[in-house]
């Protein structure tokens, strides 16, 4: 491993771990087939609300 | 992306509103390669948003098949939505409406979120005035 790949190293893990919420926002959650209810659950939890789902690419 | 900052510029002219968002980052173009960074992320800062990562397409793979069974429902690019994978998509759910076990048909739906965001936002309301005038 080169010293510079193991400079970039950890700013990669930091990447693929995903960036802070803005203020007020719970952290990102990164969905899995083992926590997936998680957001029917939430979705679920605020039936009360006007709700608004998008889905989107980062890049 | 352009997508993220048009949502935020609708949900900020309904800063009152009681409403609650769910943006789901997914791993749908070869750039994906890695969670949303921080700056990603800010495109939505409304504290009434949730955000998360799905690399593997979850939501995607189950709404799609619901979703495509009533193309004619999508406002803009119906291909978005009936294609393999859903994206660039955003659904608007009045209050009442739960998920059981299959992804629930939206009030309202449109794709590319860019070019509906607003459109679906004052056509939500609208519609939430008019049914409210009836029961009046």
């Amino acid at each position: 491993m080169t010293r510079r790949s193991l400079l970039l190293l950890p700013l990669l893990l930091v990447s693929c771990g995903g960036g802070k919420t803005p203020a007020g926002q719970p952290p990102l959650n990164t969905l899995s087939s083992a926590n997936f209810n998680e957001l029917r659950e939430r979705f679920n939890r605020d039936a009360g609300h006007t709700r608004i789902v998008v889905l989107l690419s980062p890049t | 992306m352009q997508g993220a900052s048009a949502l935020e510029a609708v949900v900020k002219e309904q800063a009152g509103a009681d409403i609650r968002i769910y943006v789901v980052w997914e791993k749908i173009l070869a750039t994906d390669y890695a969670a949303p960074g921080s700056g990603v992320l800010a495109r939505v800062f409304d504290p009434r948003a949730v955000q998360y990562w799905d690399p593997d397409l979850l939501l995607s793979k189950t709404a799609q098949p619901v979703l495509a069974a009533s193309p004619d429902r999508v406002i803009g690019k119906k291909a978005l939505v009936t294609g393999k994978y859903v994206w660039d998509y955003e659904a608007i759910y009045p209050p009442g409406v739960t998920w059981d076990v299959a992804f629930p048909l939206p009030e309202l739906q449109g794709a590319p979120v860019a070019d509906v965001a607003k459109d679906l936002m004052q056509r939500y309301w609208n519609s939430r005035s008019k049914s409210a005038r009836v029961r009046r």
